[in-house]
């Protein structure tokens, strides 16, 4: 027992210097993470998302006239500080085409309906959405995430991590694809009418 | 008494069997061929890797990086070292440091009914976190004992340098 508690000790040190020589690869590396990621603080990202809706947005009401505490971003469960906007919001958004919409649900219900426009970044496979995501979209970019609805956690999961990764403009819909549909806004996706087989 | 010699000498085969220097050389070649090659597409994608660390919400977000970072390269060296033979306990002890790990993020994550990609492999598109997963790593974690138990410095660099048998 002693001598597999020493051997523990061993492999302890070897991780030690793995994780040494990680580090010293990362720092020369071209593909470079951050050692300690730092979440936006609120500040940041509120100055963020003034800048964008700030800029001149002809004809929308809805969003420059902006009780700007209802975009606030409030310290949130996990990791990040997002903002968390109603439906009226996400539709306001929406109607101002200011923002990317970033639907959280995975590949099959996204296909079935979604919000126009919508990127699909599923959460759950969000390794595999990465490089497109970076690539595709500036990390000032406003961005909405949603889900299901107010019960699923996948857009504030999803909310973080692009908060983490450096997005300083991400704001969560809670209220997702159920509360959108239930509200008659616009949709695309929904499947096409059931084969006829009555 | 009489019935236990028969056990006794059942379970020194098994002893002798396990700890045979072909099977634990071959064990080694096992785990390490697995963790250099689930080291390799970690290392290339190291933002992807750290996704998928801080899916399992386990690592405090602050940490997540640093963490992916050092299981990463621990994967790498330990997987070069088990192979090569060069402080060979230490690497199977650090193998088997990091499947207890795993095993116990596994656990975590199916009792939290977490539905995340398991970031094994691959940085990406890879195999969720299930029951077979679990036992995966337990049987891997059973190999890396072995090799911590009774590698006895069978086809190692190490006693190649050393110039005895």
């Amino acid at each position: 027992m002693k001598m597999f508690i020493r051997q523990l000790f061993g492999g302890t040190a070897l991780i030690a210097v793995s994780l040494l020589v990680g580090v010293i690869y990362n720092s020369f590396s071209s593909n470079k993470i951050q050692l300690f990621p730092q979440i936006q603080n609120a500040g940041a990202m509120n100055a963020g998302l003034q800048g964008t809706t700030s800029s001149p947005m002809p004809g929308d009401s809805a969003l420059s006239s902006p009780e700007p505490d209802s975009f606030a971003v409030r310290p949130a469960d996990r990791a990040g500080l997002q903002g968390i906007i109603p439906l009226d919001k996400a539709r306001a958004l929406f109607d101002a085409k200011k923002a990317v919409f970033m639907d959280a649900r995975d590949a099959k219900a996204f296909a079935e309906g979604r919000i126009p426009g919508a990127m699909n970044v599923p959460y759950d496979k969000l390794p595999d959405y990465y490089e497109t995501v970076t690539a595709t979209v500036p990390q000032d970019t406003l961005i909405v995430c949603y889900c299901w609805g107010p019960t699923c956690d996948f857009s504030d999961n999803l909310a973080s991590e692009l908060v983490i990764i450096g997005y300083t403009n991400v704001v969560i819909f809670r209220g997702g694809w159920e509360e959108w549909q239930k509200a008659g806004y616009p949709a695309e996706g929904l499947p096409a009418q059931q084969p006829q087989q009555q | 008494m009489l019935q236990a010699a028969p056990a006794e000498s059942r379970r020194n085969a098994l002893i002798a069997v396990l700890s045979n220097a072909g099977v634990i050389f071959s064990l080694r070649l096992l785990l390490g061929a697995l963790f250099v090659y689930a080291s390799y597409d970690k290392i290339a994608h190291p933002h992807q890797f750290a996704i998928a660390v801080r899916a399992y919400k386990i690592i405090p977000v602050e940490y997540s990086n640093l963490f992916a970072l050092m299981l990463a390269w621990s994967e790498m060296i330990a997987g070069v070292f088990i192979i090569a033979g060069v402080f060979t306990k230490q690497a199977a002890s650090a193998i088997f440091i990091m499947l207890f790990m795993f095993i116990a993020a596994i656990v975590i994550s199916l009792i939290r009914g977490l539905a995340i990609d398991c970031g094994c492999f691959k940085s990406k598109g890879g195999h969720g976190v299930d029951y077979s997963l679990l036992v995966r790593d337990i049987l891997l974690l059973a190999a890396a004992f072995l090799v911590m138990r009774f590698e006895r410095g069978y086809l190692t660099i190490q006693r190649v340098f050393a110039g005895s048998r």
